[in-house]
């Protein structure tokens, strides 16, 4: 139980990157506690040390639910658990299959996790259903003629997946370096982790005519962090059924990827008012979030690196049709995305707009 | 080899996000088809969802005699190649296209004779020791057509498969595919959204919209007889011309009045204008660049169709001189022959070819059927 709702407590706080400790019935009496410190009690023996100045409401909030399923689902076994629980109660995210998922690697199993850092774990989701042996063994020979993994997992639950833990040692030196998970088909002399995958998600789309998405970790530089980085991998599944259906069919998602996303997540939910606001005063009260031709055009953009030939390439249309686009959207929110600043503030302003909007998120079903 | 049979299919994700409406097509055995259209417009998935990737919503699939919509990809007999090329890095040009089969415990000697068979098709032979590292992009595409070649598949299905190349690459390979389609004599069916490579390859193209199926018919038909405008404007660079106008009669003849200019109609066209319901309605004239002429011959040719015009630009293609003009309160452009000089500002009296032009309802964008057999010339011309 504790071994479970430890790692996802630690997670958060060293995301908000608090000054903790904890402490043991027995150093109790060896430490004390000072006035700049709180302390929350999860049992006897177990207490939590934050300093006070790394106590924001979010982390409050994580650390009082993890206490209160803690003290209520003690002595319960852990098959009862269920961290996706904790989190919606945390009032974090709602987590999809994957931490259910999880929770079911049985613990003798978790020396078997053990991987040579540094490290990426990789999410290889499959459709169509469940796969049948010869399938599997053909996923796993394409996958192998690729990649050379530590140790991988199958689940099989309504649809296959394969959880594999790539060590970067044992990649050539080109592909150690993660890239971009949005550089598809882009001809480019440098090599990645990215391009890689795509290689790896095509040869399985030919040769075992698989439909594939492949999620990648946190990079993980302790082995100790596995957990870490499976609940890393949970973020990313997450950002990706947020996001609109027109990215529904990218391929290959990570979590370097998630900067914005963290932000966003850092940023209480009673600022999102004040921030949508601020991005609609341009033009006296925009309705946020964009309509989907805009957004797709602020996507295409943004995937572009604000490169309007680039992103019309992408889009296939006319620079001078994306040309258009853009200074519609212009004239409707008064951002205009060819500026950074612009790109961004609309960019930030269209998430925040879409958690608040959308209670059930396209591409939701799809999974 | 094989027909394929798409017979009212759909996909939904959700209720109210369709990708593809009602799909009917029967693509004959051995027939080289493409699916054209903008970016979302559902070829790709119409594409996946014959290959099994993508399940079916609605409707029925049949490759050959069988109904596939339940049938595990790997048992469709059907090979795919992507844009990216799905090469192995640490294996050879012989390895790559060797493992498919090896998977399938395929006998070494079949193997070797299939790869060595494949890579004369392709002129690969050279490359076979090669790492695809070493390759260019032509070749190692060249590559990934023979991984799906030594399958033998009943149907070849081809996504975008050369958008990585560039240009001059683009339309060498082109020929190529045509080329190795006419050699092993299997069905393909290719997506694209360059209108282009879709005219110079498919036996018949498939243009579509919005996941809606626009028009289905040979490169000829779809270019001479656009099924509207999306169609028209879609099809053919530069794009068709359209001119906003009226359909008027007057004295028993019929005029196409747009403000600013005013051209005859050929009289073998009445009845059906006339039956449709087009006089006195708004009604969109179109006529491709290269229908539009300043030839003296051209201009005393249809006398009743002469457009004065103003140029705005003009862009020189080498053989020939892409006329922008504004006719009216309407731009158009024209292709004529770089003989002729222009300067920006300059009028220019341009003879619109009646034989060739479109007429669409400007409310449903639907093109005006007009029959083979009503006459549409109002003059011969003496050689």
């Amino acid at each position: 139980m504790w071994n479970e709702l430890k790692p996802l407590l630690e997670y958060w706080l060293q995301a908000a990157q608090a000054e903790y400790r904890w402490v043991s019935a027995a150093s109790r009496s060896q430490q004390s506690l000072s006035s700049e410190e709180s302390f929350f009690a999860f049992d006897d023996d177990v207490w939590l040390v934050v300093k006070n100045q790394y106590l924001t409401a979010s982390l409050r909030n994580a650390i009082e639910e993890t206490r209160r399923l803690f003290r209520a689902r003690v002595g319960m076994g852990r098959k009862s658990f269920q961290p996706h629980v904790w989190l919606t109660e945390a009032n974090l995210l709602t987590l999809p299959a994957l931490i259910e998922r999880w929770s079911t690697i049985k613990v003798e199993d978790e020396d078997k996790l053990d991987t040579l850092v540094p490290a990426y774990l990789l999410w290889f989701q499959m459709k169509p259903g469940v796969l049948e042996d010869e399938i599997r063994q053909l996923t796993e020979e394409i996958i192998l003629a690729h990649l050379s993994p530590d140790w991988m997992y199958w689940f099989e639950q309504g649809e296959s997946a394969l959880l594999l833990a790539q060590p970067l040692s044992s990649l050539d030196t080109g592909f150690q370096l993660l890239g971009s998970p949005l550089a598809d088909g882009e001809e480019s002399e440098r090599t990645s982790l990215c391009q890689l995958l795509y290689s790896v998600i095509a040869a399985l789309e030919s040769d075992a005519l698989l439909t594939v998405r492949v999620l990648v970790s946190e990079r993980m530089d302790d082995a100790r962090l596995t957990k870490r980085a499976i609940l890393s991998l949970a973020m990313v599944h997450q950002w990706f059924v947020q996001r609109h259906q027109q990215e529904a069919q990218q391929r290959l998602l990570t979590f370097a990827e998630g900067l914005p996303y963290l932000t966003l997540m850092s940023i209480d939910g009673s600022y999102d008012r004040l921030l949508l606001h601020a991005a609609s005063s341009r033009v006296n009260g925009y309705p946020f979030p964009l309509p989907p031709d805009l957004a797709g055009t602020l996507q295409a953009m943004m995937q572009a690196h604000l490169n309007v030939s680039e992103a019309a390439r992408r889009m296939f249309v006319h620079r001078n049709t994306l040309l258009n686009r853009i200074e519609r959207l212009r004239e409707s929110t008064g951002y205009d995305v060819r500026r950074f600043e612009d790109a961004l503030s609309l960019y930030l302003a269209n998430e925040v707009a879409k958690r608040n909007s959308h209670q059930k998120f396209p591409g939701t079903e799809t999974e | 080899m094989a027909r394929v049979k798409l017979d009212h299919i759909y996909k939904k994700y959700t209720a109210d996000t369709i990708v593809v409406k009602d799909f009917n097509l029967e693509i004959q055995d051995k027939e080289f088809v493409v699916f054209v259209g903008p970016s979302g417009c559902g070829k790709t998935t119409t594409l996946r969802m014959i290959a099994g990737l993508e399940d079916i919503t609605g409707g029925d699939l049949y490759i050959g005699d069988r109904r596939v919509n339940d049938v595990a990809p790997k048992d469709r007999d059907i090979a795919m190649v992507f844009q990216n090329y799905a090469l192995y890095p640490h294996m050879s040009v012989y390895q790559n296209m060797a493992f498919g089969l090896k998977l399938r415990k395929f006998s070494k000697s079949e193997i070797d004779k299939r790869v060595r068979e494949a890579a004369k098709i392709l002129d690969i032979e050279h490359l076979l020791d090669r790492k695809p590292k070493a390759l260019s992009g032509g070749q190692r595409q060249r590559v990934a057509l023979g991984r799906a070649i030594v399958r033998e598949p009943q149907v070849f299905l081809m996504d975008e498969p050369l958008s990585n190349l560039d240009a001059k690459l683009r339309v060498q390979m082109r020929a190529e595919i045509r080329k190795l389609h006419q050699r092993i004599q299997t069905t393909m069916i290719y997506v694209t959204h360059d209108q282009t490579e879709a005219m110079t390859m498919g036996d018949r193209i498939v243009v579509m919209k919005d996941g809606i199926v626009q028009q289905c018919d040979t490169p000829q038909i779809v270019y001479s007889r656009p099924a509207n405008m999306f169609v028209a404007g879609f099809i053919g660079s530069p794009a068709m011309n359209f001119l906003r106008g009226e359909i008027a009669e007057e004295a028993g003849k019929l005029y196409f009045r747009a403000p600013g200019f005013s051209i005859l109609l050929p009289e073998g066209r009445y009845a059906t204008l006339k039956s449709e319901g087009a006089v006195g309605k708004e009604m969109v004239l179109g006529v491709r660049p290269e229908d539009v002429h300043n030839e003296e011959m051209m201009l005393s040719t249809y006398p009743e169709a002469v457009v004065d015009a103003k140029v705005e630009v003009t862009e020189h293609m080498g053989s020939e001189v892409y006329l922008h003009v504004s006719a009216g309160s309407q731009s158009m452009i024209a292709r004529v022959n770089s003989r002729f000089h222009f300067h920006p500002g300059e009028p220019v009296k341009l003879a619109i070819d009646l034989n060739k032009i479109h007429l669409f309802h400007a409310d449903t964008e639907q093109a005006v059927v007009f029959h083979h057999t009503e006459k549409t010339s109002p003059v011969t011309v003496d050689a």
